[in-house]
């Protein structure tokens, strides 16, 4: 790995102020996607190897799971571990505890944090190989458009650059609503998940709206409406230490039976978390049944644009999307001939 | 010559000679089979030094450590076909700590006949372009990106099927086709048995590339002294690393020592020397210090070489009452852009011509050269594809005729190798499917269910070759003090053969398995015991010589006892750990309590492998069954049951062998469901070259049953009756998988690994074929 500087503010005005004193340099926090890169030399014309790195591990208030208001705060330093048994997420925020248990092995989610998680760059493959010069870092193609794109590419939004965003956290997050706040020069700000990651279309050489010297120091979650249930599912080439080939986050709100609101955040198909609205307006004011589900599954994946080779991920995802509704709601999974709208299994 | 006796199967007359008389040769005073009751070997005695490994304590050679030791680094090339126009390495060299650097300008040492270490013509993505030596290993990576090279690129072919066309470009300039025509082998007449066949069936399979993934990279630490040259290297043979390089630098075999304490994972891939090997000794000599050169794993993926991609068309004739009448066998396999290992690309032999009985068969090997990194042998070479192939085609056949599988092959049945016209020295593969069958709960028909989730069984048989005649040296060293110690020159691959070896001279001493030691792994003062240990022959073929060694020194031991009390020697027994003298009084005595008594000087002797018994073909056996569960919504294949039965002749040690038979379907499923390179379509590079995206089974994906079922004939051939489990279970199990994965979707997927893109297209195209019904495609070509 090519040598370099390590700093350790002890907060986060400190943080700020080294990164504003110190262009190209950059944030580490539990290291796992950030020194891969490093050792890997992943670099380009626009993209320099940082030569000082600002360890945000030993800033004591960007740790820890707090109540604020009527939200929780999860600090930028919260491992994935603890947010996968963290007993509120558990029961109150279910698809983000088990997108959190669903990350990498149990190594990564010991060390990776959820600052480092949204903020981690892309497996396209040619963005992380050496050989290849991409949009990413300052090159003039995407070489996935025609090149090996089966497993970590995108079927909708796809262009000019054809990546996806890996995070499993970021649909579960999104399904609830939830807000990013950074900390900058200028001071605090907050902004909805939805508009923390950039389309590749704005910008292709990074994925989330930072100005340069921001960090995001915690994810804000607002407390769902009562009767609302939700579930995480994820598709990956093994069974475990892998990315989504495709990954459904749902948070359903029921009133007697009926949805009153639906958020369908497909993880693993776009370049940024992609909102299934077709499929949430099909779930929205009816009572969910076996059929209402496959509509809405249908209706998530109606605007797909594959490439070349990986269509098979629409089936994957419609599949997901209805197995993901179905554990969310309580079916039994495999249960087949159920009294009531559930005949068939989910 | 050997007295020769008839022997008949299956209704053919053969001629064998006895096998006691091939033990007889054995040793100074020829050895008898074992039998029954024996006291350690058979037990599950754990591996020996087992706790260092999973503690982290086992030294391997990739932690060799020397003073002023210097750090080497390869650049490889980034083009699979280019010529070197201009190198210039002088900013390399300038930078701090760099030590030296080699290229195709200064360094002209050959790597074989058709290349030099450093060729100016660069043949495939990863060949050698340049080697840096620094003081320490950043230095070394900084060096490579400052060795600026001028690459003229040439047109490449990557494809085989491309290669083979009339203007495709050339890479060895002779033809595409290595040695200019297939590999052929005929049986009768395959026109004719195809003609008089009832029903003629053709279908295509392909496989994909293996890496074997190596925990330990490929690498070594080079160093020379005036005694000559000393090589710490990770490698399955040490003897044949010293052969090679002494041959290579024509030093004599006695200058060069290589030494390899433990190995983290060979699989066929450290067998003998790398190009990398010759980098390291040569830039050792030109900077006089020891040189340490391991791979950064992306690198790791060219030095191991790989398993081919191949081809397989199979064409077969039955009867309808399931009597096979010809199987016809094209394979094609790529053999990268030189002739070194091309002939592990595909190969004319093996399973189809041997698994059944069938009286015309026509195999065809064509082997292609393409701008690649040529093949290498990994676990189960050129087997475990024809396997792949041939298991499920064995398969369909079957549903051709409507029959069950199993039975099938049993209507098949043969006893004795149809290629070389001899029996088998045993063969139990019968006993395999009959115990196999029942721990699953095979049945036909089977029924998938019609839900979300299907499930299905799967089967394949086994059949891998043994090892045939070939010498080894073992030598044992009794001390006064009862313990034994034994000199073994191999290395430990990480199968734990040591422990089953010393389990062997155990037993024959009749001594505990804890007074053994051994010296091993290096080629310093050790007898040549085997070249390296590949083929799956470590304990079948040491175990013999080790064995002869301890009887050696029983004989010893037993002398001087004899001297000792006066007795006649043939009055002396040892039994059960005890030494019996017949007719006396004296109370039995144990080896120790002998050794104390009647040995001063330590007793040595160095025992030799008899040959096989003339006359016979020695195979290992096995029948693989699964059963799996697949998501028709999702596309995950989940291995639930394994069921692997093994003949594999005497078992020596149960826990070992019962590793082997996991480790080996565990490490074959990855590329049967979820393991394969990608390769970049326009450069022929490995985008996932890191154990990240290269996806190796991992612990979550291990089945929660793979059972192995020892079945326990042990053989004619040696005397000990063992024979070969190190590939075995890597060679059945895709095939049982990917028959399990067809009987519950009711249509085939031809192509591997059985991803969820794979079965999710398949059942996507099933659904779209005009008049397809869901679970009723089993015939259609996807
Ligand atoms: C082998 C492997 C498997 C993985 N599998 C999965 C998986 O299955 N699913 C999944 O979703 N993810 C997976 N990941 C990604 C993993 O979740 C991230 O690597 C991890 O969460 C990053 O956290 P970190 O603290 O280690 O970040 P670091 O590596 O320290 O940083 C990552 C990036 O974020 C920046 N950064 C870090 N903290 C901040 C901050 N507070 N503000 C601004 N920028 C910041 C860094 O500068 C860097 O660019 C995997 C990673 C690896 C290496």
């Amino acid at each position: 790995m090519k040598a370099f500087e390590l700093v350790s503010p002890r907060s986060v005005g400190d943080a700020v102020a080294l990164l504003a004193g110190k262009p190209g340099a950059g944030v580490l926090a539990g290291g796992t996607d950030l020194l891969g890169l490093q050792k890997d030399r992943v670099q380009g014309p626009s993209l320099p190897l940082p030569g000082v790195l600002v360890n945000l591990k030993r800033v004591p208030a960007l740790r820890g799971i707090v109540k604020e208001g009527e939200r929780i705060v999860l600090g930028a330093l919260t491992t994935l571990s603890q947010l996968a048994d963290d007993p509120l997420l558990r029961s109150r925020f279910t698809a983000v505890a088990e997108a959190a248990a669903e990350v990498g092995s149990p190594q990564l989610r010991n060390m990776g944090t959820l600052g480092g998680h949204l903020c981690q760059r892309p497996r396209c493959a040619y963005f992380r190989h050496r050989q290849f010069v991409c949009l990413k870092k300052g090159g003039d193609r995407c070489h996935a458009a025609e090149g090996e794109h089966r497993y970590y590419h995108a079927i909708f939004r796809g262009g000019p650059c054809h990546m996806v965003h890996p995070s499993d956290l970021a649909p579960a997050l999104q399904a609830f609503d939830a807000t990013v706040r950074v900390a900058g020069p200028p001071g605090e700000r907050e902004l909805p998940l939805a508009r923390f990651f950039r389309h590749p279309e704005e910008d292709p050489l990074r994925e989330v709206a930072l100005d340069p010297g921001e960090l995001v120091t915690a994810v804000l979650l607002p407390e769902p409406p009562p009767g609302t249930c939700s579930a995480f599912t994820k598709a990956r080439v093994r069974q475990g230490w892998q990315f989504a080939l495709a990954s459904v986050a749902v948070a359903i709100t029921l009133e007697q039976g009926e949805c009153r609101q639906a958020r369908v955040i497909l993880g693993g198909v776009a370049p940024t978390p992609y909102r299934a609205a077709g499929a949430e307006t099909v779930l929205e004011g009816v009572q969910p049944d076996e059929r209402v589900l496959a509509r809405a599954a249908d209706a998530a994946v109606e605007a797909a644009r594959p490439l070349r080779d990986n269509a098979y991920k629409i089936d994957l995802t419609r599949g997901l999307v209805r197995q993901a509704l179905g554990r969310a709601l309580g079916v039994p999974p495999g249960q087949v001939g159920l009294a009531g709208p559930w005949s068939g299994d989910v | 010559m050997p007295r020769m006796v008839e022997l008949e199967v299956d209704g053919q007359t053969y001629k064998v000679e006895p096998a006691e008389a091939a033990l007889k040769e054995a040793g100074k005073q020829g050895l008898e089979p074992w039998g029954e009751a024996l006291a350690v070997v058979g037990s599950a005695v754990p591996r020996r030094r087992g706790a260092e490994h999973v503690t982290g304590q086992a030294r391997y050679s990739s932690d060799v450590q020397l003073p002023g030791m210097l750090h080497a680094r390869l650049l490889l090339s980034p083009h699979a076909h280019a010529r070197v126009r201009r190198i210039d390495a002088s900013r390399a060299l300038a930078l701090p700590g760099v030590r030296a650097v080699l290229t195709c300008l200064n360094t002209d040492a050959a790597w074989d006949e058709e290349r030099r270490l450093f060729d100016h013509t660069l043949r495939y993505a990863g060949q050698e372009v340049a080697a840096v030596a620094a003081a320490d290993e950043e230095a070394a990576e900084e060096a490579l990106e400052l060795v600026d090279v001028e690459y003229e690129v040439l047109p490449a072919v990557l494809d085989p099927q491309a290669a083979l066309m009339a203007d495709a470009p050339q890479v060895r300039g002779e033809g595409n086709l290595y040695g200019g025509k297939p590999q052929v082998y005929r049986r009768g007449d395959v026109q004719r048995g195809l003609a008089s066949a009832e029903v003629v069936h053709t279908q295509v399979y392909r496989t994909s590339i293996q890496h074997h993934a190596c925990l330990e990279v490929h690498g070594c630490v080079a160093s020379w002294d005036a005694a000559g040259l000393t090589v710490w290297d990770s490698t399955q043979g040490v003897h044949l690393v010293r052969e090679e390089l002494a041959s290579r630098l024509k030093v004599p075999a006695t200058k060069v020592r290589v030494v390899a304490e433990q190995t983290g994972g060979g699989f066929g891939s450290k067998n003998g020397i790398g190009p990398y090997h010759l980098v390291a000794v040569l830039l050792a000599r030109q900077t006089g210090r020891p040189v340490r050169l391991f791979m950064p794993r992306a690198q790791e993926f060219i030095a191991s070489h790989h398993r081919p991609a191949t081809q397989h068309e199979l064409t077969g004739g039955v009867m309808r009452d399931g009597r096979l009448m010809a199987l016809v066998h094209r394979i094609i396999g790529q053999a990268g852009a030189y002739a070194e290992n091309a002939e592990l690309a595909a190969g004319a032999y093996g399973a189809t011509a041997e698994l059944y009985r069938c009286p015309n068969v026509l195999m065809e090997a064509w082997i292609v050269h393409t701008h690649t990194q040529s093949p290498g042998a990994c676990r189960g070479p050129v087997g475990t594809e024809v396997h792949l192939a041939l298991e499920q085609f064995i398969d369909e056949l079957a549903e051709q005729l409507a029959m069950d599988p199993l039975a099938f092959r049993v209507r098949n049945y043969v006893r004795a190798d149809q290629t070389r016209r001899r029996p088998y020295s045993s063969k139990a593969l019968d006993r395999c499917y009959e115990a196999g069958a029942r721990g699953l709960g095979w049945r036909w028909p089977q029924d998938p269910g019609h839900g979300r989730v299907r499930r299905g069984l799967g089967m394949s048989s086994i059949i891998w070759h043994g090892v045939q005649s070939e010498p080894s040296q073992a030598v044992a060293t009794l001390y006064a003090d009862g313990s034994l110690q034994l000199t073994l020159g191999l290395a430990l691959i990480g199968t734990g053969s040591e422990t089953a070896l010393v389990q062997v001279a155990a037993e024959e001493l009749g001594v505990s398995p804890d007074q053994v030691s051994l010296i091993i792994g290096d080629t310093r003062g050790t007898p040549y015991s085997i070249d390296s240990s590949y083929g799956s022959r470590t304990l079948a073929l040491v175990g013999p010589a080790v064995r002869a060694a301890a009887a050696e020194v029983k004989r010893q031991l037993l002398a001087r006892v004899a001297r000792g009390l006066g007795a006649e020697p043939e009055a002396l027994r040892l039994e059960a750990g005890q030494i019996v003298v017949r007719a006396r009084l004296e109370p039995p005595m144990s080896v120790a309590e002998a050794c104390r008594q009647f040995v001063s000087a330590p007793l040595m002797a160095t025992g030799r492998r008899s040959r096989n018994p003339r006359g016979y073909a020695h195979e290992s056996f096995g029948a693989h069954f699964v059963e799996v569960e697949v998501d028709t919504e999702t596309g995950a294949v989940r291995v639930l049951r394994a069921i692997c039965a093994h003949d594999s002749g005497r078992i020596i040690n149960r826990l070992l062998a019962e590793s082997q038979v996991q480790g080996g379907f565990v490490q074959a499923s990855g590329p049967a469901l979820c393991e394969e390179p990608w390769l970049d379509p326009a450069t022929g590079l490995q985008l996932n070259a890191n154990l990240h995206d290269y996806a190796v089974p991992t612990a979550l994906d291990v089945p929660d049953e793979v059972q192995a079922l020892l079945i326990e004939l042990p053989d004619l051939g040696n005397s000990i009756g063992a024979k070969g489990l190190g590939e075995p279970p890597h060679v059945g199990a895709g095939a049982a998988i990917a028959n399990a994965v067809a009987h519950a979707l009711g249509l085939r997927i031809r192509e591997y690994p059985l991803t969820r893109a794979r079965v999710l297209e398949a059942l996507r195209s099933a659904r779209e074929a005009p008049g397809a019904r869901e679970g009723q495609a089993s015939h259609e070509g996807i």
